[in-house]
């Protein structure tokens, strides 16, 4: 019963292990030390699909995957090492006879040293559905972490730029995928350039700056159909064979490319590339979506923040730029709101008043206490007619601040009303003028002052048009042509100054100076004034344009020098004068010196003639008539010499009025028998002016010499004829003396001839002391005395004496 | 004992007197000598220019004065100067004057005609001196 239970129970328990087997989803093989499979449950079948038949001869290595044979090698060398020790065998990927993966778990024997067995236990079973089930639980928590840590970044981060840079990070360390990087489109979409990225290879970053994409392509894919782009199968699908070469080189075999929008609109996008196909399930680009709208939605509230941030700064910069406007320009702005009965006044306004920057709420009334007293009649009038009318003002006023100073400002008011027509408030500026006003005072007084001595100066200021005509005068040029400063303006050179002055010349010279731009001096201008006199100016005239007009005129400064240059002539003439009189005087002396030296120089000879021996009577005689005669000449030359002194200190001897007539018939009377004898013809003319005041004794002198002299060198041919005249112009009086005698040759004698003791004429007596003496009386009367002559046509003698004496 | 000067001499001065005393003291210095005297420059001049004395050895001494009326001693160097029959070689000219100015002497220095400046009076003392130069 035992054994008959005990061959039930061990068929019953044969039967039960072989159905077990057969329907077991575990099997067992047994291989030879390379893998070879000498037995297989029937079970292999419900595993790999193989039948027992088909199974046995396989080789394990030969159906396993190849990502998983190295690690089945390994296993199976660790069991050869381990007899009779059951060890766990690697999950593995087996070819199942359908053509698809199963994953394996097996518990492998080494039975090798069991006569029996003779092979390695392998004791597999299917566990394909417990592998994908913890894959997929482990996706989705990479998933939500990874999602969870983007929300995270969202939150922490206040830029794009940090956010896109840990988004990249996350994904890569979290989301797990190989590579990541988020890049921005251009503005005209044709190139995107990378931004942040994580896990692309240093040397590779450059190819993705600025790059451009084909429109078949991820980037050009998603722009196109504004939606995500996947590629589960770069090597398959992707249509670009470069980016095919480098996702293989770097291990990318499925990617996708999501669009980042900021305010709706694409602006860059999110790659993701992995490193296994058919990565981008459902759920994988479910949750991507979510996390690039997420990021989206970020980059739409960090603009925002930062407009917000950009307009509170400009209105921050423009309140104080219009504070800082306000206090350069001295506006203070004011608003009163009615219903309150309170003023807002800005801080220049408070400053104006002197009132504290920091209290802008003031009074509506308050302004009216720094009212200047002068001006409250005024101030209170206007604001009566304001409120009462409702209408604006603009007025100046002072104000008095409480520290006693007085501003000027200028006040502007405006009512506000309500959609029903009431007045709800009024708004105004206020500036302060004072420093205008006191600086337009300033200007008025140095234009007053300037004008006082425009007009003032006697120098002649004016200026003219391109046509001529004047703009300006001043006083003192409008004298010059008898007129007002203000009657000359519009009118021409010739309406201003009838004489004919070159006016055509004058606007020419004008015209230039404006059209070369080049200032003109004329030193010496002669100008005809209103009473036909001659004047010299010296005039400069520069181009000039007229202020606020930008008309170009000429300004002219003339100075009169008409009597500058008069006595600058005059001068000049003192000087000649005064350089020939001591040219005179030198000759004076050496004539003087030498006429005296030349008789003592005989009586010397003579004397030592006396003294010598071997002189006959006769000799003696002769020497001593001599020394007489050389005696005489001497004692003449002395009193030739008395006479010219005395005639020079007899200078301020009483002059009288003489008529020529007169005098002319004295000399006459001296010399009548010489007149008589020589048949001299006298002609005289004094019909123009026939009388002078002068020292009679002189005229007398000077008439008798030159008569002398005709008489004396007259020409031995013909009949001596002596003409005079006497002539008046306007400041000289002129008496011309003429003979037609033998003359004197000007050429040789010309400097001298006035000269004393000097003669011209070997043929004649005479000493050369009558034109001395002539000249001598001429010039101490203040007269002078001119020769012209020619050789055998006689003398012309001009004697000139200024009227003024 | 110095030997008697042989040459003849010519003397241009509107002076007479001036012109006796020159030629009595020339006569007692050269007993030998022949003085001719002129007042009237142009006869010297005239005299001067057909005078011919080139068998004489010494040279004529001429005295010439310079103020003289008309033409001065400077206008007869001149009437020389442009005269194609004055022989300079035979003649020592010297200007003989009262005049004390120093313009006259250093014309008469400079002048290419004239040896020298003698002043007035003529002296025995001065003859002598001008002999000794010949």
């Amino acid at each position: 019963m035992t054994d008959s239970l005990t061959e039930l129970n061990r068929d019953e328990r044969e039967r039960r292990y072989r159905a077990l087997i057969q329907h077991s989803s575990d099997a067992t093989a047994i291989f030879t030390t390379t893998g070879k499979t000498i037995y297989i449950s029937p079970s292999v079948k419900n595993v790999l699909g193989y039948t027992e038949e088909e199974a046995l001869g396989m080789n394990v290595l030969d159906i396993c995957h190849e990502d998983d044979r190295e690690a089945l090698e390994a296993v199976m060398a660790k069991v050869i090492e381990n007899p009779g020790v059951p060890i766990k065998g690697h999950v593995s990927r087996i070819r199942h006879k359908d053509g698809t993966w199963r994953w394996l778990d097996a518990i492998v024997t080494n039975m090798l040293h069991d006569p029996a067995i003779n092979g390695i236990v392998d004791n597999f079973r299917d566990v394909t559905y417990i592998v994908e089930a913890e894959k997929q639980l482990l996706h989705a928590n990479r998933l939500y972490a990874f999602i969870s840590k983007v929300n995270q970044a969202i939150v922490h981060t206040d830029n794009e730029n940090d956010l896109f840079d840990q988004v990249c990070k996350i994904a890569t360390e979290t989301g797990q995928f190989k590579t990541v990087w988020i890049g921005l489109f251009n503005d005209n979409y044709t190139t995107i350039n990378l931004l942040s990225e994580s896990n692309i290879l240093p040397e590779d970053i450059a190819a993705f700056k600025n790059i451009p994409f084909a429109p078949n392509g991820p980037h050009g894919t998603m722009l196109s159909s504004q939606a995500p782009y996947i590629c589960n199968n770069i090597q398959r699908d992707l249509p670009l064979a470069d980016w095919k070469s480098y996702a293989n080189k770097r291990g990318y075999k499925s990617c996708m490319v999501l669009p980042l929008r900021l305010f709706g609109k694409i602006v860059g996008s999110f790659s993701i590339y992995s490193s296994e196909s058919y990565f981008f399930n459902e759920k994988e680009v479910a949750l991507l979506v979510a996390a690039a709208n997420d990021i989206s939605f970020a980059l739409d509230i960090l603009e925002k923040t930062k407009q917000k941030q950009l307009a509170d700064e400009k209105l921050v910069l423009s309140e104080r730029k219009l504070k800082e406007a306000q206090a350069i320009a001295h506006f203070g702005s004011w608003e009163v709101s009615l219903d309150k009965n309170l003023t807002t006044w800005s801080e220049e306004a408070l400053r104006i008043y002197g009132l504290p920057e920091n209290e802008p709420i003031q009074k509506v009334d308050v302004w009216l206490e720094y009212v200047h007293p002068n001006d409250m009649e005024l101030v209170k009038k206007i604001s009566a007619e304001t409120m009462e009318n409702y209408s604006n003002s603009a007025y100046f006023h002072r104000i008095i601040r409480k520290d006693g100073s007085v501003r000027n400002v200028y006040v502007v008011s405006k009512f506000e009303f309500d959609k029903q027509g009431k007045p709800t408030g009024i708004y105004g500026v206020i500036h302060d003028v004072t420093d205008l006003k006191l600086a337009d005072e300033k200007l008025q007084q140095s234009e007053a002052n300037l004008n006082m001595i425009i007009n003032l100066i006697p120098q002649h200021i004016f200026a003219k048009d391109y046509n001529g005509r004047f703009v300006f005068a001043n006083k003192s040029f409008a004298t010059l042509c008898g007129m007002e400063p203000e009657e000359i303006v519009t009118r021409t050179m010739s309406e201003t100054i009838p004489e004919d002055n070159n006016n055509d010349k004058y606007l020419e010279q004008d015209r230039n100076i404006i059209d070369t731009g080049v200032q003109q001096v004329y030193p010496s201008v002669v100008f005809n004034d209103l009473n036909g006199k001659e004047r010299i100016f010296h005039t400069t005239k520069v181009p000039y344009t007229l202020p606020g007009k930008n008309e170009k005129v000429v300004l002219g400064i003339a100075q009169d020098i008409t009597e500058q240059r008069r006595t600058e002539k005059e001068r000049a003439n003192i000087l000649a004068d005064m350089m020939q009189r001591n040219k005179d005087l030198e000759q004076f002396s050496y004539i003087i010196s030498h006429n005296l030296r030349s008789p003592v120089a005989n009586i010397k000879g003579l004397t030592e003639l006396l003294n010598s021996v071997g002189n006959t009577d006769e000799d003696i005689a002769t020497f001593v008539r001599e020394l007489a005669v050389t005696a005489g000449k001497l004692d003449e030359v002395i009193k030739d010499l008395n006479q010219i002194l005395q005639i020079k200190s007899n200078a301020s001897e009483h002059t009288e009025l003489v008529t020529f007539e007169e005098v002319i018939a004295d000399v006459c009377l001296s010399i009548n028998d010489q007149i008589k004898n020589e048949h001299v013809r006298i002609v005289a003319n004094f019909s123009e002016a026939p009388e002078m005041t002068c020292i009679k004794s002189y005229l007398h002198s000077i008439f008798f010499n030159l008569i002398s002299n005709s008489i004396k060198y007259r020409h031995p041919e013909r009949t001596s004829v002596i003409s005079i005249e006497s002539q008046i112009t306007k400041d000289k009086l002129t008496i011309v003396y003429r003979d037609n005698g033998l003359g004197i040759d000007l050429n040789k004698w010309g400097k001298d001839v006035f000269g004393l003791y000097r003669k011209f004429h070997s043929n004649a007596d005479g000493k050369g002391m009558g034109l001395y003496m002539i000249k001598t009386h001429v010039e101490t009367m203040g007269g002078k005395i001119y020769l012209d002559s020619e050789v055998n046509k006689g003398v012309i003698f001009t004697i000139e004496y200024p009227t003024t004496l | 004992m110095e030997e008697i000067y042989e040459g003849d001499f010519v003397i241009i001065d509107d002076d007479p007197i001036n012109n006796l005393i020159c030629s009595k003291f020339i006569k007692k210095v050269c007993p030998r000598s022949t003085v001719k005297t002129f007042t009237l420059p142009l006869d010297g001049v005239k005299f001067v220019l057909s005078y011919d004395s080139v068998d004489n050895i010494a040279k004529t001494i001429l005295l010439l004065d310079i103020n003289m009326p008309a033409t001065s001693g400077w206008d007869v160097l001149d009437a020389f100067a442009s005269s194609i029959g004055f022989r300079q070689q035979q003649y020592a000219i010297y200007m003989l004057s009262s005049s004390i100015a120093i313009e006259d002497r250093n014309r008469a220095k400079t002048h290419p005609l004239v040896s020298g400046f003698i002043e007035k009076p003529l002296t025995i003392a001065s003859i002598h001196k001008l002999i000794a130069e010949q």
